[in-house]
């Protein structure tokens, strides 16, 4: 992993010849992990740089980064409980059709220091404007802001969303580094992670890489025939449940 | 040790599975039950979707319940005619079920009904056993139960198309049978069950069948009603991990194992006092986590866009 990091350094600082605007690179540690059977969760370093202007006044000398992670969606629902009678039962729910099932933001400072609500609005930064603009079907739009709010709230409890104010960290001059964590229950697929560079508040360079956590080996195999041909999947089972059933039997029937 | 369950996208204990795989294995091979009432809400507890709890489940008690069938049919206590006309009713029930199913679940009615349902069947169904085997084992009169119990009994197994069962040993009605099938079968499908603990019972009490009889005879019905359960939850929703299935198969062997042989150390009415006092406590639990405020009335499911 270190050696992985000095040698991306080196490489990113190589790219560092004067330019007339703000640039921004990085690259993960790896662009695929592996669902092995011992898979426990993971971690994936970002390493990058900032490519600074020369005629930038030096006021802007502040770069801020932000990287936003997301994961692969799910259908979401969101139940409330209330009390019918002595008992308490699901009353109200609300579903997100398309709902990051992982999602991580990374900066170098609060999102609030960085920049004004205006522009982290237009640039949809953030958990609260992720929310904002998520799609709750379900109960005609009533109580959409407080199932909104309990959306995020369980989120975060349930770590499915992540954020560190303090996960990029800068370097040297103008290089910077940071951490990815995936759980064990990290949904398997495609993951986005999206940089965006600021100063002064406002964006100025942006760059995006992409990395799959895949199934691989026999749990691909398994997947994608439980997937694929779930009927004849399903008389493997059966059949599998059936033999083992017999086998204990005859193993053990001499008692 | 950690294993990666495939379908279910979740890395678990392998040994906690296995011990867990043991225990209900332990209880369905003691009992004669499939255990999935126990099983479910234990799988489910760990974090393993409910799609994927429900279709495994049925893969295992499939498994649990070859065992005990050909354990039961090497002793010749299974009715074959009698489970039959048993799973006969059963599926017309599961198929009448699967339509209230979803027909609760477009009214939002379903988490309470399942709730309810399971509150009330299997503490009824407990306290029902419990009750009984405490009159068995210290021998109190009860001349009350028998009058409630002779008086169904003559409704159900009096009922036309009466025929003579060679194993079971009683002559019955071959209506009254299906419609019990049917009953279980609805009531399964509802609440995600086997409804070996519903089904025993039901013979005992309301057809006077002999105890070793009951036993076999249910364990095919549960072995017929689950095997095509897992054939079509896998098809259905293809949410079945045969990951996990493996694991609590062999744990569930020699669970079974350990039950069978410890059943015979004890006595039927022994063995209804355990059930009952288990089920009771299901029922409780059930029970609780509905009457007790929620810590956190607001929760969050994610399922997988197929």
């Amino acid at each position: 992993m270190i050696k992985h990091m000095f040698c991306l350094v080196f490489c990113l600082a190589l790219q560092l010849a004067p330019a007339k605007a703000e640039k921004l690179t990085f690259k993960l540690s790896n662009q695929i992990v592996a669902l092995t059977p011992n898979y426990t969760g993971t971690q994936l370093a970002v390493f990058g740089a900032v490519e600074k202007d020369s005629k930038r006044r030096s006021k802007a000398d502040q770069y801020d980064i932000i990287i936003t992670v997301t994961g692969p969606s799910k259908r979401a629902f969101i139940r409330e409980k209330s009390n019918l009678g002595p008992i308490w039962v699901t009353s109200e729910e609300r579903r997100v059709y398309s709902f990051p099932a992982y999602a991580s933001v990374l900066s170098s400072r609060p999102l609030e220091d960085i920049t004004t609500p205006a522009v982290r609005s237009h640039l949809k930064l953030g958990f609260d404007q992720m929310i904002k603009y998520m799609e709750l079907v379900g109960g005609q739009g009533a109580n959409e802001e407080k199932f909104k709010k309990e959306l995020f709230r369980l989120a975060l409890k349930e770590n499915l969303w992540t954020q560190d104010p303090q996960g990029i960290k800068f370097f040297g001059q103008n290089l910077f580094h940071g951490s990815i964590f995936l759980s064990s229950s990290a949904p398997s697929g495609a993951y986005l992670v999206e940089g965006i560079l600021l100063a002064d508040g406002l964006p100025i360079a942006r760059d995006s890489q992409i990395f799959q956590l895949e199934k691989v080996g026999i749990e691909a195999k398994i997947d994608k025939v439980a997937t694929r041909w779930p009927l004849f999947y399903g008389l493997v089972v059966a059949f599998m449940a059936i033999t083992m059933g017999w086998l204990g039997w005859a193993l053990f029937k001499r008692d | 040790m950690q294993i990666y369950l495939p379908v279910a996208e979740i890395s678990l204990s392998l040994f906690t599975l296995l011990i867990l795989g043991g225990g209900v294995g332990i209880i369905s091979g003691l009992l004669g039950v499939g255990g999935g009432f126990l099983l479910t809400p234990l799988l489910i507890f760990l974090g393993i979707p409910t799609a994927t709890t429900v279709s495994t489940v049925a893969s295992i008690v499939t498994a649990s319940s070859v065992s005990g069938a050909l354990n039961y049919w090497k002793r010749k206590t299974i009715d074959f005619e009698m489970a039959s006309i048993l799973i006969l009713g059963g599926l017309i029930g599961s198929y009448l079920g699967v339509e209230l199913f979803v027909m609760l679940k477009r009214l939002g009615f379903l988490s309470i009904t399942v709730l309810v349902g399971y509150v009330v069947f299997l503490g009824s169904t407990g306290f029902l056993m419990f009750i009984d085997s405490i009159y068995d084992i210290f021998k109190i009169q009860r001349a009350k139960r028998n009058h409630f119990s002779e008086k169904s009994m003559s409704i159900l197994s009096q009922l036309p198309l009466q025929r003579q069962f060679e194993t079971a040993k009683v002559r019955t009605s071959l209506l009254g049978l299906v419609f019990i099938g049917m009953v279980i079968g609805f009531i399964g499908s509802i609440l995600g069950l086997g409804g070996g603990f519903i089904l025993i019972p039901m013979m005992i009490y309301l057809f006077r069948i002999p105890g070793p009889v009951v036993l076999g005879t249910a364990q095919i019905y549960i072995f017929a009603t689950m095997l095509s359960s897992t054939i079509l939850h896998a098809w259905a929703s293809t949410s079945l991990d045969i990951v996990l299935a493996l694991i609590l198969i062999l744990g569930g062997i020699i669970g079974s194992h350990i039950g069978l042989r410890a059943q015979k150390k004890m006595s039927f009415q022994h063995l209804r006092l355990v059930l009952g006092i288990l089920l009771i406590g299901v029922a409780i639990h059930f029970a609780s986590t509905a009457i007790i405020e929620p810590e956190d009335k607001f929760t969050l499911i994610l399922e997988a866009v197929k």
